[in-house]
């Protein structure tokens, strides 16, 4: 099988707007490889195979596209793992959400968010969201070692 | 003291002996003559043994009364005695037996008289002159009116402050029976009957004060008191009064009795329970209102059965007692609230308050008033609080529970209504975009009206949110620098609409008091609502002006656009009510509803003026300070 690193991790249980995210992503040419994971505890399962430290199969993801309502485990949760966790704190986290909570954007920056996106309604304002983030923190973003 | 048939004595009393400073066994056995006691008249001769009383008495049977006779004392002094003799008689034969003697020592009031007429015959009193004079100089020194009368009731001489008392000269009185002055009670004293003498009679008056009316010469009356004393003379008894004007007294005396009336009125009156106790408790007097209130009757209380420590619950002693230290420290206590035991045990609540009465003992004088009905009203008063806060409690859990309701559901909207429109939009669009080559221009244009409507009911829902969130948010309360603030929305707000060119006049604005962040949406919505309105027009312009006042400041924002007609002004500000059609001008219906809401939580108001074609005018005041909200 062809094991290509993992580029992004886009936590999303719904199918549209996976779709619509990977439209807008490939339509700038910005990822070519990204796995998709429909709720919180399948999220925790490929960062944490078995629940073990090792690395994912495909490698820890150099972006985290976050949902936060989700099945079974919800997102601020899936955040919490993945900042207080040593192998994963560098990652970039930008929670994508439907949400105009403020408790939920206050909490999630509480918990170390990098970004917090609301995704618009409006179609081409989705596309230019998704893409312009995806852009800066893959390309234009620099982490440390 | 009692002697036999020869004079002998047989019995003595204690104060028979006292005055005699002898013993019991030195009495028994003496006689009246004895020359131990050189017995003497008032006027200095010797008297003999047969006509000392006691003699008189057994040798003729009869009574003799109030001879004074000098007897001389132990100590070598002269004792001035006021002696009476009965006969002492057999039962059965009337044979006289002995005699009882009784005397009375009046040495004291004989050196009265001395002092007063050093005379032995009281006709050098009305016969010559030296002597005459010399007595009236000595009534003259005298500080009350002195009147001097015989025995048959005849003034005999007066003093000056008499003749001014009564009105008189004195030639007009001396001769005058003394009822002319006095009418009633002085001459009545004077008269003898067969039990007694004048002098016996006068004997039992001396040193007393006798109260009578002395008459005037014009007749009117006033209360006098006299004090009488007798003068032996050989012509008889003459009294000498001494006669004292007590109007002022009477007056001071009928003053106290007013006022002690009025006192004992109020208490009767039974307005006020009043009661006098000892401070360990025990009740002396009460009267009817506080025996009624404690339920306890007259007879109980004069039996000593009433005790305020008693009837006091032992939760309400404390107070009590500090009252009582109070009393002690000042006189009176600061009226308090307390509640006593009824006999039966019921509780009373009562005010009182104590003062200290004068006299031994330190006993109270308490005022109490039933405060029951007071108490009652309390009672019911707090009662209906405890049960409005309680429904405040309700409605406020209810309130909250609503609340939480509310943001589950706006949460839900917020996520879940936004995204199945999203996909409507996106996947519209995507059709539009990639697959236009397989659509009819009809297919199309029914799909922009599908994408049109997403996205309108994207921004409906946003509306709906925020304006669902001004509802709970926590508000700020600062004074807030309006004119920078409108000019920075202005600002914004041109930026973003770089095709339309609206002129705005700002006036100089007032700082109001609210929250920023909340006031910057309402100039928004604001502005808004004018550059969409003032659309059609071809020279748009947009007022902002300020009203400051000590209270409030008010503020209105006037546009020349389109206006409307003010029979809808009130509809303007409530959700989703639009007075245009939605091909005339975009927008939710929402916008002015956020402002409405936005103002009204900062305690101000909003209203609308306007008419079609002329322009519309939005205005709303906001608390000009913390203390006007």
């Amino acid at each position: 099988m062809n094991v290509q690193p993992t580029e992004i991790l886009l936590i999303e249980d719904n199918p549209d707007d996976v779709e619509l995210t990977l439209r807008a992503l490939r339509g700038r040419n910005i990822a070519n490889n990204v796995k998709v994971v429909g709720d919180g505890a399948l999220a925790l399962e490929y960062l944490w195979p078995g629940g073990t430290s090792k690395a994912p199969a495909g490698g820890y993801p150099k972006l985290v596209l976050l949902d936060l309502k989700l099945p079974r485990i919800d997102g601020l949760e899936v955040l919490r793992r993945l900042k207080s966790s040593e192998e994963t704190r560098q990652i970039p986290v930008v929670v994508l959400t439907s949400s105009q909570e403020e408790s939920d954007m206050v909490e999630s920056y509480r918990l170390g968010v990098n970004s917090y996106v609301v995704k618009p309604v409006d179609f081409a304002k989705f596309t230019q969201s998704v893409s312009d983030l995806g852009l800066y923190w893959l390309l234009l973003n620099k982490v440390p070692g | 003291m009692v002697q036999d048939a020869e004079g002998r004595i047989v019995e003595s009393n204690p104060t028979a002996r006292a005055i005699l400073g002898l013993d019991a066994a030195t009495l028994t056995g003496r006689t009246s003559d004895d020359p131990e006691w050189q017995t003497v008249w008032s006027d200095g001769k010797p008297a003999r043994g047969e006509d000392l009383p006691s003699t008189i008495a057994r040798t003729t049977g009869e009574p003799v009364r109030g001879v004074v006779i000098g007897v001389r004392h132990p100590s070598g002094t002269v004792r001035w005695l006021r002696v009476s003799a009965s006969p002492l008689r057999d039962a059965a034969s009337d044979e006289v037996l002995g005699a009882v003697v009784s005397f009375s020592d009046v040495t004291e009031a004989r050196r009265g008289e001395q002092a007063l007429l050093d005379s032995r015959n009281i006709s050098d009193v009305r016969e010559s002159q030296e002597s005459a004079a010399k007595y009236r100089g000595l009534l003259e020194a005298a500080p009350d009116a002195m009147v001097v009368v015989d025995g048959a009731g005849e003034i005999v001489l007066l003093n000056a402050q008499a003749e001014r008392q009564f009105g008189y000269r004195r030639d007009e009185l001396v001769g005058q029976q003394v009822k002319v002055i006095i009418p009633e009670g002085f001459a009545e004293r004077l008269i003898a009957d067969d039990l007694r003498s004048t002098a016996d009679a006068l004997l039992q008056q001396i040193g007393m004060g006798i109260e009578l009316f002395g008459r005037r010469e014009d007749g009117t009356e006033f209360p006098i008191e006299i004090m009488l004393s007798p003068l032996e003379s050989a012509e008889g008894i003459l009294i000498t009064a001494a006669i004292r004007d007590i109007s002022a007294r009477k007056a001071a005396e009928e003053a106290l009795r007013v006022a002690l009336g009025n006192f004992q009125d109020l208490v009767d009156a039974d307005i006020v329970g009043v009661f006098f106790a000892r401070q360990d408790g025990r009740v002396f007097y009460a009267n009817d209102y506080f025996l009624d209130l404690l339920g306890y009757t007259r007879e109980e209380l004069e039996h000593g059965e009433v005790d305020w420590r008693a009837m006091t619950p032992p939760e309400w002693l404390q107070l009590t007692d500090k009252a009582l230290d109070e009393l002690r420290e000042q006189g009176s206590s600061k009226p308090f609230e307390k509640e006593y035991m009824r006999r039966d045990g019921s509780r009373v609540p009562v005010f009182l308050a104590d003062t200290r009465l004068a006299g031994p003992g330190a006993n109270i004088a308490a005022f109490v008033l039933d405060i029951s009905e007071r108490k009652r009203g309390e009672d019911e008063l707090l009662a209906l609080n405890a049960e409005l806060e309680g429904r405040v409690k309700t409605r406020t859990a209810a309130l909250e529970a609503a609340n939480r309701e509310m943001e589950a559901f706006s949460y839900s909207v917020s996520h879940d209504l936004r995204a199945p429109l999203r996909s409507i939009d996106a996947f519209s669009q995507i059709l539009l975009r990639e697959h236009a080559a397989g659509l009819d221009p009809e297919a199309r244009r029914v799909l922009d009206i599908v994408v049109h409507n997403a996205q309108h009911m994207g921004q409906l829902i946003d509306d709906l949110l925020t304006l669902s969130r001004i509802g709970r948010k926590n508000l700020d309360r600062t004074p807030v620098d309006m004119e920078p603030l409108v000019r920075s929305v202005v600002e914004e707000l041109q930026a973003a609409q770089p095709g339309r060119t609206v002129e705005f006049d700002i006036g100089p604005l007032a700082s109001a008091f609210g929250d920023a962040g909340l006031l910057r949406q309402v100039w928004v919505n604001l502005f808004d609502n004018a550059v969409k309105f003032t659309g059609p027009v071809q020279l748009a312009k947009v007022e902002v002006r300020c009203e400051p006042g000590p209270r409030e400041c008010r503020f209105t924002v006037r546009d020349n656009g389109v206006g409307f007609d003010p029979r809808y002004s009130d509809k303007l500000f409530q959700p989703f009510q639009r007075l245009h059609q939605t091909s005339e001008f975009e927008g939710t219906g929402i916008g002015l509803a956020i402002v409405a809401r936005i103002v009204r939580r900062l305690g101000g108001e909003v209203w609308a003026d306007g008419a079609p074609g002329e322009g519309a005018t939005f205005g709303f005041s906001l608390p000009a300070s913390q203390e006007a909200t």
